[in-house]
């Protein structure tokens, strides 16, 4: 019986086998980059609102600070969300008439909530807490990005667990002074060794615990 | 392989009596009776062979995959998850009219309403003093954290109506709202402080209530710090020697070891 496969094709077996490994590697790291993604994480993602509402106009036009509308933020693991009536405090007079405002208003008419769409939203079975991240030196635009440019609200960070670990190892890389938590133009990470320098000195002054508390499964899962 | 299908079989049974065996001695005895009980012997029952175990519990695995949203999107409350299960749709209830939650009765009138305590003999307001039932003192000692506090609200509340200097110009002011107070102006420089509780409180004019955004606690903070702000803008070459701010007594605002005594503690200045 003639043989079917010349003897030259033993080679390309060989060079199939070993690059077998190479295409399980490549799956992998397709796998990972997939699993990062944006489209797993919904970072960068901007969701639509029932109300266009703008960071961009309210924060970084008018000034407008983060705690005026996201009150518990400094007090409790919810950052808080604005009231109808806080929005009112100021639409009651200005662009009254604004078809844009229309959702508001039915809002107040009805005494009916406004259904604001979760950019952000962890699995149930991590927990987050605002509180102790503003009050220990971390600030919104470390997590949040530059909120205060964002037309429509999305999720600068992944959110993943490497990304709360990440800080959680070295918090020094992230801190910043206590009267800059709000300051969206303050840097949002220490990269230089000066800068490095300073954030463990802040660490030391805000008494932040050490990586043992801050990665223990406990602290985030319980 | 039929042989050692069988011997398998057989070493499992006698592990798993063992094992049983053991598991039924153990719960029974306490921490002080339980070592003794284990056998001292070196025959030990053999564990049995994983595989069946192990198989079963892959596949039983494979089935929890499904249940990955059920731990993402838990059946449980967290802040503005709305819920079914009420009629109105909200998961954070209120306290049932009529009832105080422990820690918010308020007896302190004072510090709660800005206005002078007493039914009876509360003085009315009229046309020449319209601030006749404000207080006009602190109702506790004001001292330079207390300042410091203020400035901070201050700046997050009010700056956007009433500018960084109170004279009414902030952003949304000039983006169109009617104009604000100007703080230095002569009548709210002679303001009683409870006059100034009264409107962040219950609002005035065009200007809203901030009471469900601000704790009592900082309002009176604020007011702190707005008497600072009036005494920073006064022009000391016009009124030379004038007492700045009648019966604003700010008290030991400046003197450095002033004592909070009379301060409540912070658990009573919640929302209102
Ligand atoms: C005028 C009120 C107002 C101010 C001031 C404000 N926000 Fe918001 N914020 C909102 C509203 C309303 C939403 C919900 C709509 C949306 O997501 O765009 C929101 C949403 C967000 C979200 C997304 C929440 C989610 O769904 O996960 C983040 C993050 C956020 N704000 C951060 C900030 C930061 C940081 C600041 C200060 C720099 C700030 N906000 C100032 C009103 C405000
Ligand atoms: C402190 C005052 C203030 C508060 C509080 C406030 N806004 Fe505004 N809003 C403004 C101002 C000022 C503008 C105009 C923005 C600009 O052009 O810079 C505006 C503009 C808007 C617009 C665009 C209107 C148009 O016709 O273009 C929308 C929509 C809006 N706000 C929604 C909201 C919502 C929703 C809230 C409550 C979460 C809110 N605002 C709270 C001051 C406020
Ligand atoms: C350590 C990172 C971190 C910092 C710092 C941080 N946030 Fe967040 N924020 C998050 C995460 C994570 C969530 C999602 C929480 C969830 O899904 O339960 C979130 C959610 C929110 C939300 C949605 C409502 C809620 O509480 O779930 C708002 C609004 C918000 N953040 C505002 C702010 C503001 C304003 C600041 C600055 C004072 C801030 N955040 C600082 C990580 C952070
Ligand atoms: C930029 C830095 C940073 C990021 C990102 C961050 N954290 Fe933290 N986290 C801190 C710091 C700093 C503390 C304060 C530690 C202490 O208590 O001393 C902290 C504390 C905590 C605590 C309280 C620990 C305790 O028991 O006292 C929890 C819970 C927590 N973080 C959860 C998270 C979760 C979940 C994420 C990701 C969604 C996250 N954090 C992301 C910096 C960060
Ligand atoms: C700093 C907070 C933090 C700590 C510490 C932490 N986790 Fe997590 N973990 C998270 C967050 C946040 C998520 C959700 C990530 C996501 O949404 O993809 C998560 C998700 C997970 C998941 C599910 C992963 C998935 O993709 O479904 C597992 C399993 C897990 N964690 C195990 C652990 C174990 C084991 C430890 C201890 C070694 C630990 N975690 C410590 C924050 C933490
Ligand atoms: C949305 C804009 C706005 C904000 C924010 C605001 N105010 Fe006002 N305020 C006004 C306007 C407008 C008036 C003038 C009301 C009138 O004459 O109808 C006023 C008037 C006042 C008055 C004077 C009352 C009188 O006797 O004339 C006081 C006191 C006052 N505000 C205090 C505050 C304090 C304290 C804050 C911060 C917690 C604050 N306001 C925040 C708009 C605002």
């Amino acid at each position: 019986m003639p043989q079917i496969f010349h003897h030259s094709t033993n080679a390309l077996a060989k060079i199939t086998i070993y690059g077998a490994v190479f295409i399980g590697v490549a799956l992998l790291w397709v796998a990972v980059e997939l699993n990062r993604s944006s489209w797993n994480t919904g970072q960068w993602v901007e969701k639509q609102q029932p109300v266009q509402f703008s960071h961009k106009h309210h924060v970084g036009d008018d000034g407008i600070d983060c705690r005026y509308c996201h009150t518990s933020v400094e007090t409790s693991a919810s950052a808080g969300m604005p009231s109808t009536n806080t929005c009112m405090s100021c639409h009651r007079q200005i662009w009254a008439d604004s078809p844009y405002l229309e959702p508001v208003r039915a809002s107040l008419r009805d005494q009916k909530p406004i259904e604001w769409i979760r950019v952000h939203d962890l699995p149930d079975y991590a927990y987050f807490n605002h509180s102790i991240h503003v009050n220990k030196g971390v600030g919104c635009s470390t997590c949040h990005g530059r909120v205060d440019d964002m037309p429509i609200a999305f999720q600068a960070a992944t959110l993943q667990m490497e990304w709360c670990l990440e800080c959680h190892r070295k918090p020094e890389r992230f801190l910043r002074p206590n009267d800059k938590i709000f300051d969206m133009t303050w840097r949002s990470e220490n990269k230089n060794a000066a800068e490095i320098q300073q954030g463990i000195g802040w660490k030391a002054d805000y008494k932040v615990q050490g990586p043992e508390v801050l990665t223990s499964c406990s602290t985030c899962h319980r | 392989m039929r042989r050692k299908l069988v011997m398998w079989k057989s070493e499992r049974t006698e592990g798993v009596k063992g094992a049983t065996g053991d598991a039924v001695k153990v719960r029974r005895g306490d921490a002080a009776t339980m070592r003794p009980r284990v056998p001292a012997s070196p025959r030990l029952p053999v564990p049995a062979s994983p595989r069946l175990p192990v198989f079963l519990l892959l596949v039983a695995l494979l089935i929890t995959i499904g249940c990955r949203r059920d731990m993402q999107d838990q059946p449980k409350m967290k802040p503005y998850r709305g819920t079914t299960f009420f009629n109105d749709g909200l998961s954070a209830r209120q306290p049932i009219a009529g009832t105080i939650p422990r820690g918010f009765l308020r007896t302190d009138t004072e510090f709660y309403t800005g206005k002078k305590s007493g039914s009876s003999g509360a003085p009315q307001s009229t046309a020449e003093n319209p601030f006749a039932d404000d207080v006009d003192t602190f109702p506790f000692a004001v001292t330079e954290e207390t300042v410091k506090r203020g400035r901070e609200r201050y700046d997050i509340f009010c700056v956007v109506c009433h500018g960084m200097t109170g004279n009414g110009d902030g952003m949304i002011v000039r983006r169109g709202f009617r104009r604000a107070a100007s703080f230095n102006d002569d009548r709210l420089r002679q303001a009683p402080v409870g006059h100034y509780f009264d409107a962040i409180t219950n609002g005035w004019g065009a200007m809203p209530s901030y009471a469900a955004q601000i704790p009592v606690q900082d309002r009176w903070a604020i007011i702190a710090y707005i008497r600072a702000l009036q005494l920073s803008q006064l022009n000391p070459n016009a009124q030379p020697g004038a007492s700045p701010v009648p019966g604003a007594t700010p008290g030991p605002l400046a003197s450095p070891g002033a004592s909070p005594a009379a301060s409540p503690s912070p658990s009573a200045g919640g929302h209102d």
